[in-house]
C-alpha cells in the first residue's frame, strides 16, 4: 500500500521533470525511494507524476549563523529543522507535462504503483537486475537485452570492490533461473573469460558462506539460490610439460586443459591473432600476415611440425617466397612473430593424441568459463581473439539468433581500445554491432569506460557502474549517471551497483545478493564424502 | 444607524509607524530600596539549579492596511486591519522549541465605531479579522488599540503557562496581568525610569555579568512590584555602560521569597540567553530566544505583501457595490 510521506513544497520550483517534497517529519525516505504524486487538472481528469528521490537536505529553519546550531544544542535558542527530497520524475502519465502544486501529498510506491513508475509494468519480459533498497525487486527489460530492442551489457568499476564479474555471473544466474528464456533455455550458452585470479573456476560448487539472508534475497528475486548446474572449465594447458595438464592452482580435477593443433592454428588462420597488440596496426604488416595466412592454410602436411617453434622457423624461413614487403617490414614481422610464440607457443602444439578433448567447446555445458589469467597478455589476446572467432563464426553459420550466447569479458580496455587497431577490437566491435541479431550478447566489463572504444561501450543496452574513481566518474561515457548518482559511485559497496537501462530516464541503484555459487577455493562447500579411512 | 463604508488609506502602513507607542509611566512611583534586609550592594547569587522548565513569553503586531471610514457624518474615522500574534519559548533540559502561537486578527476603528468584522480567503488560508473599537478618535488610538490587545494577550499566555508552575519571562511591565500572585517575571529592556536615585543607581553600573542588586519595591497604582536589575552580559568598550542591562519584576503578590528566588534564579541564567552583538542588532538586552520568537511570530503573522493584496481586494468589492 503506498503511504504518503510528505508534500510538494512551494520555497522551490516544481517542474513538470523535477520537484522538491518537504519530508514529512515521522517518515523515513533515503536516496532511491521511489515516489508518486496525483495532480487534479482543470476540467477534470488527473495526471500522475512518478519518480526516484535522488537528493536529500536536512536544514535549521530560522537559523542565520552557522554557530546557531551550538545555540539550538543548548536549549538556547529554538530553531526548526526541516527535511527536503529530491524527485526525478520518471514517468508521467498521461503525457500531460504540467508541474505538481506546492501542498499536494506524495506517496511512497508500492506494489502497482511503483511497477508504473519504474516501467514494470510495461515490461513484457523482465529479467531481475537485484533488489533496491528498499528489498523490492528491480527488474530489465529483457527485450533490450536479448537483441529485440537492443542488446548488450557495460559494466564499469573499481577493481576488487566494484564486483564487476560476480555482478555478471548474477545476471546470468537470473537470466537462466528466472524463466525468462522459456524452452531457450536448454541451448542457451555463456562464455566467461576468466582474467583475473580463480574467482569464476567454482561456479559449479554451492558456496559455504552463503548466510540465512542471502536465501530470503534470492527468494524475493525468484530465484533459488544454488551453483550453476551445467559448467564446463578450461584452462591452458601447463608450459614445459609433455602432459597436457591444466594450469590452475586451486582446482585441477573437471578442468579440461585446452590447446590447439598446429593444423589447426594454419587452416583456421589464427596467425593474426599472435599479432593482437593495439600498435600491430601497420598495413604493410598486415598484408604480410594475411599473406602467411593464406600459404599456412594452403599447407597440407603438418605432421614436419613437432613445436610450434618448428613452424614459426619454417614461416620465417619461407616469408619472403610468400609475401613481398619491404626488409624492414619482413623483418617486423619476424620480430613479433617470435616474441608472441614464445609467450603462446606452449598452447598450439604439433601432435595432440586426442586434439579434440582439448578443445574449447563452447556447446557442451551451458557456462564454459574460458580461464585464462596465467597467461601473458599476449596469450590472453590470443585465446580471447581465437574463441570469440570460433563462436561468432559458428553463430553466423546457424544464421539464428535463437538460441542466445552471452559472453562475460573483462578487461575490455586491453581487447576493445579506444585508440588503435587490432584483430580482436575487430571481432568485439563486430560482436556488438552485429551480435544483436546474431543473438552473441556481449556482457564487457572494464575498470574504465573511457579507454574502451566508443562503439563498444556505445551499443550497450545496458550500462552499469560499480564503485568508479571519481575522476573516471566524471568523464563523458558516464553522462547517463544523474549528478546524485555519479557522486555515490564513489561510495558503492561491493554488491552495490547502478544500473541504467533504455527505459527508465534515471538510473538505479540495486544490490546483487551474495553469491550462492564459491568465488574462492575456501568457499567451496565440502560435501560429507565417504568415509576417509575406507580404504585402509 | 448610517451606512458605514470602509477605504484604504493608500499610503502603506509603514509611513506612520514611526512613532512609538508610550507605554512608560509618567508620574514618578514610590520606591523603598531596603526590603531584602541586606546592604545596596552588588549581590552575586550562588549558581542556582536552573528549573526544568523555562518559557520566554513575547509578541508582535503588525498594521497590514490602514482605513479610513466614512459614517456620514462627516467625521474622518481612522482605523487599520491589524494582525498580532503571541507565543513562547519553552525550554526544557537543552531543547528550546516554540509553543503556543496564538495569532489575532483585528479591524480596528476609532471614534468608538464598531465595524462588523471582516474574513476573507487568503491561498487556503482564512484570514478573519474581528471587529474591535476604540474610542478616541485621534491617529494613534487604532495603533494603540492593536498594541494594549496584544499586551493583553502576552499576559493570558503568560498566566496559562504560569500555572504551569514553570518559570516564565514576559516581556515589557507587568501591567496587563490581571493576578495579583502571579508569579510571572517581567524583563524590561530598555531603561527610561531608573526608580532608583542617582546614588542607588550607581550600583547598577557596577554590575557584573550574573550579578544583581537587591530587591526594591515600586509601589503604584493598582499592584505592587519587586524589582531588581540584572546584567547579563558586560558591554564592548564602546558601549554606554548600562548596555546589558535589564530590569526584572514580579508582583509582589508574589511573595518576598518567591521574588528573591527568582531574582537570584534571574541572576544566574539569564546571561546564558544573552546573545553576541551580529545575531542581534538589540542584543545583549534582547534575549536570544526572544529575538528568535519574534522572528517566528513575524513570519506567522503571514506576508504582508499578499495580505494587503487580499485586503485591497476585499475593499474593491466592498465599494464597488
Amino acid at each position: 500500500m503506498s503511504a504518503e510521506i510528505g508534500k510538494v513544497l512551494g520555497t522551490e520550483d516544481a517542474q513538470p521533470l523535477d520537484f522538491w517534497i518537504a519530508v514529512a517529519p515521522d517518515q523515513l525516505v533515503q536516496l532511491d525511494d521511489v515516489v508518486f504524486v496525483k495532480r487534479d487538472l482543470p476540467g477534470g481528469g488527473h495526471v500522475s507524476l512518478y519518480g526516484i528521490v535522488d537528493i536529500m537536505k536536512a536544514r535549521h529553519e530560522g537559523a542565520r549563523f552557522n554557530s546557531d546550531v551550538f545555540l539550538s544544542e543548548e536549549g538556547i535558542l529554538p530553531l526548526g529543522r526541516s527535511t527536503v527530497a529530491h524527485v526525478s520524475v520518471t514517468r508521467v502519465e498521461p503525457e500531460i507535462f504540467v508541474p505538481p502544486l506546492p501542498g499536494l501529498s506524495v506517496f511512497r510506491a508500492a506494489g502497482v504503483d511503483r511497477d508504473q513508475a519504474l516501467f514494470f509494468d510495461s515490461m513484457r519480459r523482465k529479467f531481475p537486475l537485484g533488489l533496491s533498497r528498499d528489498g523490492e525487486v528491480v527488474y530489465g527489460n529483457f527485450e533490450f537485452l536479448d537483441g529485440s530492442r537492443g542488446a548488450h551489457i557495460n559494466i564499469s568499476g573499481i577493481s576488487g570492490v566494484a564486483t564487476k564479474t560476480t555482478y555478471a555471473t548474477f545476471l546470468l544466474y537470473g537470466l537462466f533461473h528466472s524463466g525468462i528464456l522459456e524452452d531457450d533455455v536448454t541451448n542457451t550458452r555463456a562464455i566467461i573469460f576468466n582474467v583475473k585470479g580463480e574467482d569464476l573456476l567454482f561456479l559449479d560448487q554451492s558456496n559455504s558462506a552463503r548466510r540465512p539472508e542471502t536465501d530470503r534475497d534470492y527468494a524475493r528475486l525468484g530465484l533459488v539460490p544454488e551453483a550453476f548446474s551445467s559448467v564446463g572449465i578450461f584452462a591452458p594447458v601447463k608450459m614445459h610439460e609433455q602432459v597436457l595438464l591444466p594450469d590452475t592452482g586451486s582446482r585441477q580435477e573437471g578442468v579440461t586443459a585446452f590447446c590447439w593443433t598446429i593444423e589447426e592454428f594454419c587452416r583456421e588462420r589464427y596467425l593474426r591473432f599472435l599479432f593482437a597488440e593495439a600498435d600491430d596496426e601497420t598495413s604493410h604488416l598486415a598484408a604480410v600476415i594475411a599473406s602467411v595466412e593464406a600459404a599456412l592454410a594452403r599447407e597440407n602436411d603438418f605432421s614436419n611440425y613437432e613445436s610450434f617453434d618448428d613452424l614459426v622457423d619454417f614461416i620465417c624461413a619461407s616469408v619472403v617466397h610468400w609475401a613481398t614487403a619491404a626488409t624492414g617490414t619482413i623483418a617486423a614481422f619476424e620480430r613479433r612473430l617470435r616474441a608472441s610464440a614464445f609467450r603462446v607457443g606452449h598452447l598450439i602444439k604439433g601432435r595432440v593424441s586426442d586434439a579434440e578433448t582439448h578443445r574449447i567447446d563452447w556447446k557442451r555445458e551451458q557456462v564454459t568459463v574460458v580461464d585464462i589469467h596465467n597467461l601473458h597478455d599476449r596469450a590472453k589476446r590470443f585465446v580471447v581473439g581465437v574463441v570469440l572467432r570460433r563462436m561468432f563464426e559458428d553463430k553466423e553459420k546457424t544464421g539464428t539468433a535463437r538460441p542466445l550466447v552471452f559472453v562475460v569479458l573483462d578487461e575490455l580496455n586491453k581487447y576493445a581500445p579506444r585508440d588503435g587497431w587490432s584483430p580482436i577490437k575487430e571481432v568485439l566491435l563486430d560482436i556488438s554491432e552485429r551480435g544483436r541479431s546474431l543473438g552473441v550478447i556481449l556482457m564487457g566489463a572494464q575498470q574504465t569506460a573511457s579507454e574502451v572504444e566508443r562503439r563498444v561501450v556505445g551499443n550497450c543496452a545496458f550500462r552499469v557502474v560499480g564503485r568508479l574513481d571519481l575522476a573516471e566518474a566524471s568523464r563523458d561515457e558516464y553522462r547517463f549517471l544523474s549528478a546524485a548518482s555519479r557522486a555515490r559511485a564513489g561510495i558503492l559497496k561491493p554488491g552495490s551497483m547502478i544500473v541504467h537501462q533504455p527505459e527508465i530516464p534515471t538510473s538505479l541503484l540495486v544490490q546483487f545478493p551474495f553469491p550462492a555459487w564459491a568465488t574462492r577455493v575456501s568457499e567451496v562447500l565440502k560435501r560429507p564424502s565417504a568415509d576417509p579411512f575406507k580404504g585402509f | 444607524m448610517a451606512q458605514l463604508q470602509i477605504r484604504l488609506d493608500p499610503w502603506p502602513p509603514e509611513y506612520e509607524s514611526s512613532f512609538q507607542i508610550d507605554e512608560f509611566e509618567e508620574e514618578v512611583a514610590q520606591v523603598d530600596a531596603d526590603v531584602e534586609g541586606v546592604a545596596w550592594q552588588v549581590i552575586e547569587p550562588s549558581r542556582q539549579e536552573r528549573p526544568e522548565t523555562l518559557y520566554f513569553v513575547d509578541g508582535v503586531r503588525r498594521v497590514e492596511a490602514r482605513i479610513i471610514v466614512d459614517d456620514s457624518s462627516g467625521r474622518i474615522i481612522r482605523g487599520l486591519f491589524g494582525s498580532a500574534a503571541v507565543g513562547a519559548v519553552r525550554v526544557q533540559n537543552n531543547v528550546a522549541s516554540f509553543e503556543q502561537i496564538r495569532v489575532k486578527r483585528l479591524l480596528i476603528a476609532g471614534g468608538g465605531t464598531l465595524l462588523d468584522p471582516e474574513s476573507f480567503k487568503v491561498g487556503n488560508a482564512i484570514l478573519s479579522f474581528e471587529a474591535l473599537a476604540v474610542p478616541e478618535n485621534i491617529p494613534t488610538a487604532p495603533m494603540a488599540g492593536l498594541q494594549n490587545l496584544m499586551r493583553a494577550e502576552e499576559a493570558n499566555l503568560a498566566e496559562d503557562l504560569a500555572s504551569d508552575s514553570a518559570c516564565v519571562f514576559a516581556d515589557g511591565p507587568l501591567t496587563y496581568l490581571s493576578g495579583v500572585m502571579q508569579t510571572t517575571v517581567g524583563v524590561i529592556k530598555r531603561l527610561v525610569q531608573p526608580y532608583l536615585s542617582a546614588s542607588q543607581f550607581q550600583l547598577v553600573r557596577l554590575l557584573r555579568a550574573g550579578q544583581r542588586t537587591p530587591l526594591f519595591v515600586i509601589t503604584k497604582g493598582k499592584y505592587d512590584r519587586y524589582s531588581w536589575y540584572v546584567r547579563v552580559a558586560e558591554p564592548r568598550v564602546m558601549d554606554h555602560d548600562v548596555a546589558g542591562i535589564l530590569r526584572l519584576e514580579v508582583r509582589s503578590g508574589a511573595g518576598l521569597e518567591r521574588a528573591k528566588e527568582m531574582a537570584d534564579l534571574s541572576a544566574s541564567w539569564i546571561p546564558s540567553f544573552a546573545g553576541e552583538a551580529f545575531r542581534d542588532p538589540r542584543s545583549p538586552q534582547n534575549l536570544l530566544p526572544v529575538g528568535a520568537l519574534e522572528n517566528e511570530l513575524r513570519h506567522r503573522l503571514g506576508d504582508p505583501f499578499t495580505i494587503r493584496r487580499a485586503i485591497e481586494t476585499r475593499l474593491f468589492q466592498l465599494n464597488q457595490l
